[in-house]
């Protein structure tokens, strides 16, 4: 993804279900510095508020360049039917 | 009018990929969407009759609502042979292999249904199977 955004392309990632755990700001991994990365290259990342609230991710734990959202379908929907030209779901 | 189609490859109550798909396919029936979901692999246990979570969100339900309100939902023909759902040969009245522990809202079709939904489609998002 760094390299199709490098490349001109503009990305919008979704956090839902465990994938939300990537969203922690104590991460040793590689993970959370990709997505500080991502953000860096203007990528939006978004992530399941009520995924978070219920595996008790809240407050200064979390990665800066997270946006929690609260209902987060309809924000996935709205971008995957009108915005992007391309989805990758994994 | 613009089409999903969600593939659905995760089971319910060992994964939340099919309360994702529910999710996702509500929302876009809200806003004016035609919805398709295929269930493949695994994904097929998301259509049995009678599911009954104590805690956990109820797929069965999710699918019902989705069909009572125009979506539409094929699962593998295969897949669900392998799994024991398929009780004889294709129905041509009914359009589905014949099954009594499949939801009726869940038609058993052949895979060429997923390549029917696809040649409608406009975007196609892909659940589980990791």
């Amino acid at each position: 993804m760094s390299k199709m955004m490098s490349g001109g392309n503009e990305a919008v990632i979704y956090l839902l279900g465990d994938a939300v755990e990537l969203t922690k700001s104590s991460q040793k991994g590689v993970v959370g510095a990709l997505l500080d990365e991502l953000a860096g290259k203007g990528a939006e990342i978004f992530s399941s508020e009520e995924d978070m609230l219920a595996r008790g991710l809240t407050g200064d734990i979390i990665l800066s360049c997270v946006k929690p959202v609260a209902n987060i379908f309809d924000s996935l929907v709205d971008e995957t039917m009108e915005r992007a030209d391309r989805v990758i779901s994994c | 009018l613009k089409t999903l189609t969600i593939l659905l490859l995760g089971a319910p109550y060992s994964s939340q990929y099919p309360e994702f798909a529910v999710k996702i396919a509500d929302s876009a029936l809200k806003k004016g969407f035609k919805v398709n979901l295929f269930l493949y692999g695994d994904g097929v246990h998301a259509g049995m009759k009678d599911q009954a979570p104590k805690a956990f969100y109820n797929v069965e339900n999710g699918l019902k609502d989705l069909v009572n309100r125009g979506a539409t939902i094929l699962a593998c023909s295969r897949c669900s042979a392998a799994r024991g759902y398929v009780e004889g040969e294709f129905d041509d009245d009914r359009q589905r292999y014949p099954s009594s522990r499949m939801m009726d809202e869940v038609r058993i079709f052949s895979l060429y249904g997923f390549v029917d939904f696809i040649k409608e489609s406009d975007k196609i998002i892909t659940l589980g199977g990791v």
